[in-house]
């Protein structure tokens, strides 16, 4: 690894967004089924001013004309309807604020008819499984993909144990159910919420309404494959899994996808995406609840709510690149004027990085490691560039609220 | 004795905000802009809270308040962020009638409600409570009804009476915003169990869900926010209404 | 001397910015006494409520205005508000047994009721004789914040009524007012008196 970039290849120097709390150590999105050990990976890009892309896109929304935008989501909706009662439109999602809000505007406002799919979490929190119900409760039917389970919790413990990265099992088959989904069922539309250009991914990425059908469709064999950081070929000839089972964590076959006609849109290039007011919309129109209490590692109580995974997922992008929930939430309420730049780093300072104890003995036990595995496992993953061990703890060597 | 009408402000300076379940940051107007709008429509007090300054670590927003309060002649209470002896007295001064105040009492040090009654006397000294339920109980949450504090609810408004409080302004994190009816039980229990005056906020959506929790519960007074500020009633159609219903308000 | 309305300083206690604003938006100009020297320049002397017996009185002797403010109370319009106008009294019994002005001849205990204590919201006052601080304000309604009661015989010009309990809600002794309850916080009716006091 070059000099000039510690671990993962992440820029040695940390620098901050001028606007929100974000800052350069951020990797933007991975094609998760080629994702490697010791990968480097593509950072978060900040312009000359020192403006990062995310908030340069959100400044771009401002002038975004919305009642075209709306306009072009009625073509394609038109393009799409069908009047003979069948299902035309895919909703991807499992009762968070996003798909609620997907699901319901499509329905009432653009007169579709969605069908919900839902690939679920490893482990679903209390809060989790009541939104999912109250999301039915709505009047929509719903077909979830319950994954081989000896299989999913070997790849995210294998995930974990050697990407550090436990989520990523539920990324890869998030991203590609729908479509395949849309293959089987024969619904060409499929409608995301939000959009991950939202949160800092390539900014080239919002320009258009669909997915890069690289992210979910690619021409690959078996042999390229790695999932958990294991090849695919391996977890097929050594660990005795099938290839049935694998295909759904595998990208969908692209002439498959051209064969249905299938289009991944959206929401967010058509109706301005505004986190706190999906809340608002999911809480006025259905019986979609918060969480219980402020979501650990930050002061939120209304994003990711429904995997206890994610708590772990947050507690290692703090190890890796030393940010938390706390930094995240913060810096996409910023950019939607919710929050002041000085109040995301006092809510940063507070929460960030807070250790997941709400959920790691869960996780820890699907898992079937315990807690020292778990902080052993961990270790592994700590960008040395980023932390300082002082006093026999473990601190961030250029916070924020230090920063500035 | 007349239900008094209150109106409950939720303020991240500089504006008055409508969360839902105390979380949301939404926009409703200014609060100088609001205190006029609901002097005029009648309504008997005003309650403003800074819903952040304890969650942000910050200070209280002295100039906030005192714009505020240039616009009203009725009661006000202000609270939010609320820590100290001073803060009580700065808030006095900046044109706070009654101050009110919740996690520093509830996660820190509740002997500071016995030391303000002592000195600005116990009817200034409203404790708020964000109750969240349980399966059988309810429990006392701070920062904006986001942390817990492992306190029974029930327990606390009995403690905090015989510290000196002098008012209870009663909200729960599970109807706030959401206008669906108040948690009726929460408020029988809650002003059966003190002797002193019980203001229930949280989950008016219509005015059958006012008229049904003061027939219920028996409160001294109902603090109102997202009916009045998405103008789907004046503080006058609750008014009229109650009277129309046998309950005593003031004019 | 000019018009001019003082309004006691208690230090730390003390609601003087709602009364400043009411006594203003009645036509006053107010001056807030921090000093016995301020006393020089007023013509009424408001005493506002908010805070407690025993505490108010120790902070008027910490502030050396108890002796300037027993004599002045002799001769200009004085209205105690409140926490004010049981401090004209000889006793309180808040947090102890405190001595007060002793301007009349009473004594503040908490107020005995089958109902909430402290009385807190809007009532009527039932005017006994007329006078002119209360004129034209017998069917108003003003707003009551107090969990004690001034017990006085002589020089009672109102009453309210609390759950079936009568109590004092307004006194007058010569150039002495007294209410319980808060004109500052009773919307038009209270500015109206704040009138009436001005007017004196």
């Amino acid at each position: 690894m070059s000099e000039l970039f510690g671990k993962y290849g992440l820029p040695l120097k940390v620098k901050f967004c001028k606007k929100c709390t974000m800052n350069n150590q951020r990797p933007s999105s991975t094609v998760e089924f080629k994702q490697k050990e010791g990968e480097i990976k593509r950072t978060l890009a900040f312009g000359e001013d020192g403006v990062c892309d995310a908030c340069r896109y959100a400044e771009k929304k401002k002038s975004i004309n919305w009642e075209e935008r709306h306009e072009q989501l009625e073509e394609l909706c038109n393009r799409f309807r069908r009047n003979d009662g069948r299902y035309d439109v895919v909703v991807p999602g499992s009762g968070g604020k996003d798909s609620v809000q997907a699901a319901h505007i499509l329905k009432y406002k653009y007169n579709m008819n969605p069908i919900l799919i839902t690939w679920p979490p490893a482990l679903y929190t209390d809060i989790g499984r009541r939104n999912f119900d109250s999301w039915l409760d709505s009047g929509f039917a719903n077909y979830t993909y319950n994954q081989n389970k000896k299989l999913h919790k070997f790849l995210t413990k294998s995930a974990f144990l050697n990407l550090g990265h436990p989520f990523q099992p539920f990324i890869l088959g998030q991203k590609n159910l729908a479509p395949r989904l849309s293959v089987l069922l024969d619904i060409p539309l499929v409608v995301f919420g939000e959009n991950e250009a939202e949160y800092g991914n390539a900014i080239e990425d919002n320009e258009k309404p669909t997915r890069d059908p690289k992210y979910y469709s690619a021409e690959v064999s078996i042999k390229d494959l790695v999932l958990g950081g294991i090849p695919a070929k391996d977890l097929i000839d050594d660990y005795e899994f099938k290839l049935s089972d694998l295909e759904a964590y595998f990208p969908v076959n692209p002439y498959e996808i051209e064969k249905t006609g299938t289009e991944v849109h959206y929401l967010g290039y058509y109706v301005k995406w505004h986190p706190q007011e999906t809340y608002y919309y999911s809480v006025e129109n259905s019986d979609f609840m918060p969480n219980d209490h402020r979501t650990e590692g930050s002061f939120s109580k209304y994003s990711s709510l429904d995997d206890k995974i994610d708590w772990l997922h947050y507690h290692t992008t703090t190890i890796k690149f030393g940010i938390g929930r706390a930094t995240y939430d913060s810096a996409q309420e910023i950019r939607n004027g919710d929050i002041t730049r000085d109040e995301g780093i006092a809510l940063i300072k507070r929460f960030d990085g807070e250790f997941p104890q709400q959920y790691i003995e869960d996780c820890c036990k699907y898992m079937d490691i315990n807690l020292q595995q778990y902080h052993d496992a961990i270790e592994k993953f700590r960008s040395p560039h980023l932390w300082d061990k002082v006093n026999g703890k473990w601190e961030l060597k250029n916070p924020i609220w230090k920063n500035n | 004795m007349r239900t008094r009408i209150i109106v409950k402000f939720d303020v991240k300076p500089p504006y008055v905000v409508k969360p839902v379940h105390f979380e949301g940051l939404r926009k409703i107007g200014l609060p100088m802009d609001l205190a006029k709008k609901y002097y005029l429509q009648g309504a008997d007090e005003v309650m403003y809270v800074d819903i952040v300054a304890s969650l942000y670590q910050r200070e209280i927003l002295f100039d906030e308040v005192e714009k505020t309060a240039n616009e009203l002649f009725i009661p006000f209470g202000v609270g939010g962020g609320v820590r100290s002896i001073e803060d009580f007295s700065k808030l006095f001064h900046s044109g706070a009638d009654k101050v009110i105040i919740n996690t520093y009492a509830v996660q820190e040090n509740p002997d500071i409600i016995n030391q303000a009654a002592e000195i600005f006397g116990s009817q200034a000294i409203v404790v708020s409570i964000e109750a969240k339920k349980w399966k059988n109980n309810w429990e006392c949450y701070t920062d904006c009804g986001r942390i817990q504090s492992n306190k029974d609810v029930i327990d606390w408004v009995k403690e905090v009476e015989k510290r000196g409080a002098g008012e209870i302004l009663l909200q729960s994190v599970d109807c706030d915003g959401r206008q669906r009816g108040f948690d009726i039980e929460l408020s029988k229990k809650v002003v059966e169990a003190v002797h002193i005056p019980v203001v229930i906020s949280s989950g008016a959506g219509t005015l059958e869900d006012i008229k049904e929790v003061i027939e219920q519960a028996k409160p001294s007074g109902i603090a109102i926010a997202s009916i009045l500020h998405y103008d789907k009633y004046t503080v006058q159609d609750i008014k009229e209404y109650l009277r129309k219903n046998d309950i005593e308000v003031s004019k | 001397m000019s018009d001019i309305v003082g309004v006691i300083n208690y230090g730390i206690a003390g609601n003087i910015h709602s009364i400043k604003k009411a006594i203003e938006k009645a036509g006053g100009t107010v001056k807030v006494i921090n000093n016995k020297e301020d006393f020089k320049v007023v013509s009424k002397i408001v005493i506002p409520g908010v805070g407690s017996f025993k505490d108010a009185m120790k902070e008027l002797e910490n502030d050396n205005l108890m002796a300037s403010l027993k004599e002045e109370i002799k001769t200009k319009p004085t209205l105690g508000i409140c926490l004010g106008m049981q401090l004209l009294s000889t006793l309180g019994f808040e947090y102890g047994r405190t001595e007060g002005l002793s301007a009349i001849d009473a004594e503040v205990k908490p107020m005995l009721v089958d109902a909430k204590v402290p009385h807190m919201g809007f009532n009527n006052i039932n005017v006994l004789n007329s006078n002119d601080l209360l004129k034209n304000l017998e069917n108003e309604e003003f707003y009551f914040m107090h969990s004690y009661e001034v017990v006085n015989y002589t020089n009672i010009i109102a009453l309210t009524d609390y759950a079936g309990h009568k109590f004092v809600s307004s006194i007058q002794k010569d150039n002495l007012y007294g209410v319980q309850f808060h004109p500052e916080k009773s919307r038009e009716a209270g500015i109206k008196l704040f009138k009436n006091f001005l007017e004196l």
